[in-house]
């Protein structure tokens, strides 16, 4: 502590109470998606959550205890350590395969998704380095390492293969940036040369990627395959109307007629079990969520601290916004959870873990 | 700056997928309400059983029996090789009609293909037993209409086929619907609104697999009302055993009240290959026939009626005292109109002949000296007035009317003039002259009854309710010349000249009269009609035998036969 400053030690009570009635919100509305038992054999998704959310808690609160500022000193290292994970779990034998897709890692009973973990730890490494380039970032060369830092997860994650998850890097890596100050003239010239990618990219694409991609423009091109999920889904929702069908009574939710209803789709039973009403509510609350975070990333003097609110902010509006967009089929269906309502649990310690963060970031505000 | 535009940025994404939920939600609940609906709820129809049909005894006719499909449920079939192999073996069909069963009628992996209707009820019990070998193999029950009597009643009974379209809009008031069977002909098609049952159905809530989650609600299917007939089953199907083989037919009808008890075509059909599957071929087969099965030739067949056509001549010459019963014409054996020459069927003729002896005899010559008298008009008017020339109002749809000619007719039909000669061949029942066996047997009633002509009609009871049946039409004849035709008929029977003799039936005294009608190809249609007991008639009966030679022989044949085992094993005569 230097002199002249001072430590307003600040608690946004506002953010955890918010976050608090989404998490509620969410282990309600997962119970109701896992009620059929039909979803899986191990039906007590919504006790599994529970679990979950202390697990989270508790590192939120060591976070918390920890501070920000010492993590973005380790940041480079662990950022690095996350990278080695995801190359680990491409590795047969370490890697666990799921619903076709090598994300997990499994340690004893507890099984963690490197890729969740590292949205977080490259936003740490990306504030650090933009921290400490500080002016320097107006140059096209100081471009170079954030793209590399942003490029590496993306492939390997691409590669699990998780598109939703790699393509969150790229919002996220032109927020921080733009708010450090890049100019946004070398912005645009790599969103071009991304853009040249694209046709590219086409072919790299896994052929269900590809009829995402297709189904997402008509969804009735394969009504019983890749559009079904969001045929059902659509129907979930709007069948939902205003005050929705109750909870636990949705039809389209309880009688399985949604797939993955209880991770990626989970608004759909949101949608449909409680209507318009539920749904805006929900939204209405992230979006204050939201809200919280820029202001905590606004009022920081710290430019660390700064970057870092943003960047985690920009994750979960990325994540609120594909995510409903996806299930009301404004979107094309990549598979990003809701924050604090989707099965899943590395996700949902992974998102305790930033509001963890961001009130650490509150509370370390300097005033003169 | 930056963090305001971020802002911004942020609140137009929000306010997009809040716009995304109003359009979803709000605007468009209508459209997805109604989906959901639809997806989840499964209406299982339950067919309202078709009516028994029974005979006037009590017997039934036609019912519904319990018939076994074979299906394949796609979804739950885990081995596709020894399912089809194994199917094969059992259903003795080869596993490449089975594939392609299976390709044609895929709808859905959960929607069942039948791949074998109407199995037989053994395999079905050793099929159903192996049930856990044959995942996806089901044996599914379902009730299929049962013609007893099979090819033997169809022609009176008729046959069931899918409604179509033009029926459909006619009857979807009516409680039709698109895959109902509806009569296509006979009592099938007459009493269709009393024999349909009420569909019933069950909705289901079923979950994306089409699991049963539970039963929402059911309405029960409700079975059409059984009817009665007048028909004697035993006596229907005697008869038409005895006419198998021949192209023709067979009416019996009580001559009191018009009761249909036996009516036979011959060659037939049989009504279950209509609703059996997999038998479309020979129901065409049935269509493309070239001795007209499908045809009902009691009602719709129309023939010149030869000799039976001689008691209207009789009655005529009666009524209009024309002759006297003790007339007398002399029987040369021909009979000269001008140049023209008419032979009567005995060469040498039959010498001097009374009105009974010509009966008896039937006695061409003394018919065309009657008819020469008589003229056209007063002929077709008699046989007008024993209701031939129109339908008789038999409770079987299409009934043909038959045709009575006369002067007035050939001119407006064919634009020309009647000629002497066709009078001789009118008069004994040749020429433009057509009757339906159905009408003659109508007129033979009249006969009988003495002047009172029935109603002719196959619908006893409806439930245990009897039919309204009109009343008989009075036919203004005297009951005198009635009595005289009547014991002429009695000899052409009886006595050992007449020509009916060989239908003498041990203790039931017959009246008839035989019929050989020429025909301008092949040889004459057998008409043998009349009826017994002569002194109290409780049947009357009209045997029609196309091409069968002479109507003494072929037709009184069956006649008799008919009638000795109405006598023996029928309560008719008692």
């Amino acid at each position: 502590m230097k002199n002249g400053y001072k430590l307003k030690g600040e608690f946004d009570y506002g953010l955890v109470l918010i976050t608090a009635i989404i998490l509620l919100m969410g282990l309600f509305v997962v119970y109701s998606a896992s009620y059929q038992k039909l979803v899986s054999s191990n039906a007590n998704l919504a006790m599994r959550q529970v679990n979950s959310a202390a697990i989270g808690l508790v590192v939120a609160v060591v976070i918390f205890r920890i501070g920000y500022q010492r993590i973005i000193d380790f940041s480079y290292y662990i950022f690095g350590l996350n990278v080695l994970f995801l190359v680990l779990v491409l590795v047969p034998g370490i890697g666990d395969v799921r619903y076709g897709a090598r994300r997990w890692i499994e340690f004893g009973s507890f099984a963690f998704q490197p890729s969740e973990f590292a949205k977080v730890t490259f936003i740490f490494a990306l504030a650090k380095y933009l921290g400490d380039i500080k002016e320097g970032i107006g140059e096209m060369k100081a471009l170079i390492i954030p793209f590399a830092m942003a490029v590496v997860p993306m492939l390997l994650i691409f590669k699990e293969p998780d598109l939703g998850t790699a393509l969150i890097f790229v919002p996220i890596l032109f927020t921080m940036l733009l708010i450090a100050g890049a100019r946004p003239k070398y912005l645009l010239f790599m969103i071009g040369a991304g853009l040249a990618c694209v046709p590219f990219l086409w072919f790299i694409l896994k052929d269900y990627q590809r009829a995402r991609l297709l189904v997402f423009l008509n969804p009735n091109l394969d009504p019983l395959g890749a559009g079904y999920t969001i045929i059902q889904s659509k129907i979930a929702i709007g069948s939902g109307g205003i005050l929705g069908k109750g909870w636990l009574a949705g039809t389209q939710n309880q009688l399985n007629f949604l797939p993955e209803r209880h991770t990626d789709f989970i608004f759909s039973v949101v949608g449909e079990e409680w209507g318009f009403i539920g749904g805006a509510l929900l939204l209405f609350l992230f979006y204050s969520f939201v809200d919280k975070g820029i202001r905590i990333a606004e009022t920081t003097s710290d430019t660390y601290g700064k970057t870092l609110a943003y960047g985690i902010t920009t994750m979960f509006t990325v994540h609120v916004i594909v995510n409903i967009g996806m299930v009301c089929g404004i979107m094309p269906v990549v598979g990003l959870p809701l924050p604090f309502v989707s099965y899943g649990g590395s996700f949902l310690i992974m998102s305790l873990a930033c509001v963890g963060i961001l009130e650490n970031i509150k509370n370390k505000r300097k005033v003169f | 700056m930056r963090g305001r535009i971020y802002s911004v940025i942020v609140d137009i994404l929000f306010l997009v997928i809040l716009a995304g939920l109003v359009y979803l939600q709000i605007l468009r609940w209508p459209l997805y309400h109604d989906l959901s609906k639809k997806n989840h709820i499964r209406l299982i129809p339950l067919p309202g059983l078709r009516g028994t049909i029974y005979d006037r005894n009590g017997l039934a006719i036609v019912d519904n029996r319990l018939s076994f499909d074979v299906v394949i449920i796609p979804q739950e079939v885990e081995n596709v090789d020894t399912t089809y192999g194994r199917l094969s073996q059992a259903l003795g069909i080869s596993r490449s009609r089975i594939e392609s069963i299976v390709k044609k009628d895929y709808t859905a992996p959960f929607a069942p293909i039948t791949i074998a209707g109407d199995v037989d009820k053994d395999l079905a019990f050793r099929l159903e037993e192996k049930k856990q070998e044959l995942p996806g193999v089901l044996v599914l029950p379902r009730t299929l209409r049962w013609y007893i009597y099979g090819e033997r009643t169809s022609h009176l009974i008729g046959y069931l086929s899918l409604i179509n379209k033009e029926e459909l809009e006619r009857l979807r008031d009516y409680g039709y619907s698109g895959d109902d069977l509806v009569g296509r002909s006979g009592i099938e098609r007459a009493y269709d609104k009393y024999l349909k049952g009420e569909d019933g159905g069950t909705q289901l809530e079923v979950d994306a697999s089409g699991r049963l989650v539970k039963i929402l609600g059911s309405k029960n299917q409700k079975k059409g009302e059984d009817i009665t007939l007048t028909v004697d089953a035993k006596l229907q199907a005697y008869a038409a055993d005895c006419l198998e083989g021949v192209k023709g037919s067979l009416v019996i009808m009580d001559p009191r009240n018009g009761e249909i008890l036996a009516l036979v075509s011959s060659p037939s059909f049989d009504s279950n290959i209509f609703v059996e599957r997999g038998k479309g071929e020979q129901v065409l087969d049935y269509m493309k026939s070239g001795s007209h099965p499908m045809l009902n030739r009691a009602v719709n067949g129309q023939y010149p009626p030869g000799s039976i056509f001689k008691i209207i001549m009789s009655d005529a010459g009666l009524e209009t005292k024309t002759i006297t019963e003790h007339t007398t014409f002399v029987c040369t054996g021909k009979f000269y109109l001008g140049r023209a020459e008419f032979d009567c069927w005995k060469e040498g003729g039959h010498g001097p002949q009374d009105l009974r002896d010509a009966i008896t005899h039937s006695c061409n010559v003394y018919f065309y000296n009657l008819g020469h008298k008589l003229g056209p008009d007063t002929i077709s008017e008699y046989a007008q007035k024993f209701g031939l020339g129109r339908p008789t109002g038999i409770d079987i749809a299409g009934e043909s009317a038959g045709l009575v000619p006369n002067p007035a007719w050939k001119k407006a039909r064919r634009g020309q003039a009647w000629y002497e000669g066709e009078t001789i061949n009118y008069a004994i029942g040749q020429g433009d002259l057509l009757v339906t066996p159905l009408q003659m047997v109508e007129v033979v009633s009249a006969l009988a009854t003495e002047g009172s002509a029935p109603r002719p009609h196959i619908l006893k009871k409806v439930g245990n309710d009897y039919v309204q049946v009109p009343k008989p039409r009075t036919i203004p004849v005297s009951k005198a010349a009635m009595q005289t035709i009547k014991s002429a008929m009695v000899n052409v029977v009886a006595s050992d000249t007449g020509t009916g003799q060989r239908a003498r039936i041990e203790g039931i005294k017959v009246a008839a009269k035989t019929g050989t009608a020429q025909t301008p190809n092949g040889d004459p249609h057998a008409w043998f009609l009349g009826f017994a007991p002569a002194e109290d008639p409780k049947i009357a009966f009209v045997v029609m035998v196309e091409h069968g030679g002479h109507g003494g022989v072929t037709a009184a044949d069956i006649a008799k036969k008919v009638l000795d085992f109405a006598k023996d094993n029928t309560e008719i005569f008692k």
